[in-house]
């Protein structure tokens, strides 16, 4: 009873999503099809207008296949993700090596002086990247007609901030920033810059644009306090650091980058890797080395092939952690890349600066330097 | 967590502060042309100005998304509506949204089109 009990959940999802697949492939792709032409109902161009509000735009320069495809592929990776998950799930319950490994994943412990390093530096890189973003809201604010809310201002009836509200956020982010360096109630203070880090963006954002480069520090800084907690915990028992958030940190940072892979892999499919894909972005954005680039055959089909192998094999990371001295310093030049080839991003690109959480910093070959003002740096912090 | 981050990977959207990472994913054929978007003005002189969006706080390429948009919802009229209202220009006749059209290929002209004129 108890192991039957125990597989019902993979089960249902299971049935669940072949019962989701039933009913698209009978009447959703329909739906799909009334709604380019304007003529699905209302309920459903609802849930097209809230999930896909881009639509609009689109239909104009794209046409039903493209709208069907993208369709397909809700679908497809819904089924990808639950099957693939609820395997996973059966595996997990039946196989005690399995719990054993990701038991053994999870609970890594981690030194006092590495995660008073990282603090140090997330909280500094942060000031780094955002430094300037006050500039950034008052500028937005001369064309705030413009501004169109995205879900969570919209849902809370939140307009653009006045003048005197962006300073206070400004000044917040950078003091409880500053606190969290200090070593202040850096759990309340690490919570407070997380809310006014996501707050900022969603201002940024809610002018029809969104900028990815601030995804993996957030997810992070999301995660951070738990981290701190732990931290604090370890400290008042002199004890190492229970190592689950930035397991969960480095873990959501390789997901990013494996997303980024299964994208371009799923929408694109082995197109991605023809040289005119390439050529093609190197021709719209227009940067001076990217259009010398464009015109060699040779490395146009090269640089694709390397990125993906890039963008799908940092996941390696988790499981040997050898693979970070080829996917790190990799993943600095495909940023660095992707900004002089295709201005996207800049040099201090903060999906780089989130390699920090991959090093370990309490076990650096200076810090067996006795008198090593780095280390001394960080103990006194 | 880990959830909220393949959510938008499965729903092809962004559920902020979660984003779809589809960056450079879609499929793109060779460009043959460039499309621009220009705002102008004509005043009571009947001189004509092409408005600087800088002069309105906003960043040249973020002004082109925007126009690129608002063209394509169908909103031209709203979108000259928000500019004149936050432009300082005064004595104005007319406001007109031109789509430019430029060719890639060496030699050939730009196409310009008045997609919208908003008479004050």
């Amino acid at each position: 009873m108890n192991k039957k009990s125990n597989l019902l959940l993979p089960f249902l999802l299971i049935a669940g999503t072949t019962l989701l697949m039933t009913m698209y492939i009978l009447f959703i792709r329909e739906l799909i099809y009334l709604a380019y032409q304007g003529k699905a109902p209302d309920w459903f161009n609802a849930i097209v207008q809230n999930f896909y509000p881009r639509f609009i735009v689109e239909k104009n320069r794209f046409d039903l296949a493209f709208f069907l495809a993208k369709a397909d592929q809700v679908i497809i990776r819904f089924s990808v993700i639950t099957l693939s998950g609820s395997l996973l799930l059966i595996l997990y319950k039946r196989s005690e090596k399995l719990k054993a490994k990701l038991n053994l994943f999870w609970n890594q412990s981690s030194s006092l002086q590495n995660i008073r390093a990282l603090r140090v530096l997330f909280f500094s890189s942060l000031i780094i990247i955002f430094h300037d973003v006050y500039f950034d809201l008052i500028a937005l604010g001369k064309a705030k007609v413009f501004y169109k809310p995205i879900l969570p201002l919209n849902f809370l009836g939140i307009g653009f901030p006045s003048d005197s509200i962006i300073l206070i956020l400004y000044i917040s982010f950078i003091v409880s920033c500053l606190l969290c360096i200090l070593n202040f109630k850096p759990i309340l203070f690490s919570i407070i810059t997380i809310l006014d880090f996501i707050l900022i963006q969603a201002f940024i954002f809610s002018f029809e644009k969104t900028d990815h480069g601030f995804v993996t520090f957030t997810y992070a800084g999301m995660i951070l306090p738990f981290l701190l907690y732990e931290y604090e915990k370890a400290k008042q028992n002199q004890s190492e650091v229970k190592g689950w958030p930035l397991q969960l940190i480095c873990t959501c940072i390789c997901i990013c980058y494996l997303l980024t892979g299964l994208e371009k892999i799923f929408i694109s499919q082995l197109d991605w890797l023809h040289p005119d894909t390439l050529r093609a972005y190197l021709e719209l954005h227009q940067a001076p080395l990217g259009l010398k680039v464009a015109s060699n055959d040779f490395i146009c089909s090269l640089l694709p092939a390397l990125v993906l192998i890039f963008q799908l094999g940092f996941i390696s990371i988790l499981f040997n952690k050898k693979m970070k001295w080829v996917f790190l310093p990799a993943g600095i030049l495909f940023h660095t890349g992707s900004y002089m080839l295709l201005n996207v991003g800049g040099f201090l690109n903060p999906w780089i600066l989130g390699y920090l959480f991959f090093i370990d910093w309490g076990n650096l070959p200076l810090r067996k330097k006795p008198h090593n003002s780095d280390y001394a740096f960080f103990s006194f912090l | 967590m880990l959830a909220g981050i393949i959510i938008p990977f499965i729903l092809l959207t962004d559920i902020f502060p979660f984003l779809r990472l589809g960056m450079f994913a879609e499929p793109v054929k060779k460009e043959t042309q460039k499309e621009l978007f220009q705002v102008s003005y004509i005043d009571i002189n009947n001189k004509e100005t092409v408005l600087d969006s800088k002069s309105i706080g906003i960043e040249p390429h973020f002004f082109l998304y925007l126009a690129r948009n608002h063209y394509y919802r169908n909103e031209s009229e709203k979108f000259i509506v928000k500019i004149s209202e936050i432009s300082a220009q005064k004595n104005i006749k007319e406001w007109q949204i031109k789509k430019i059209i430029i060719p890639l290929e060496k030699g050939t002209r730009p196409d310009t089109t008045v997609v919208y004129r908003k008479p004050i």
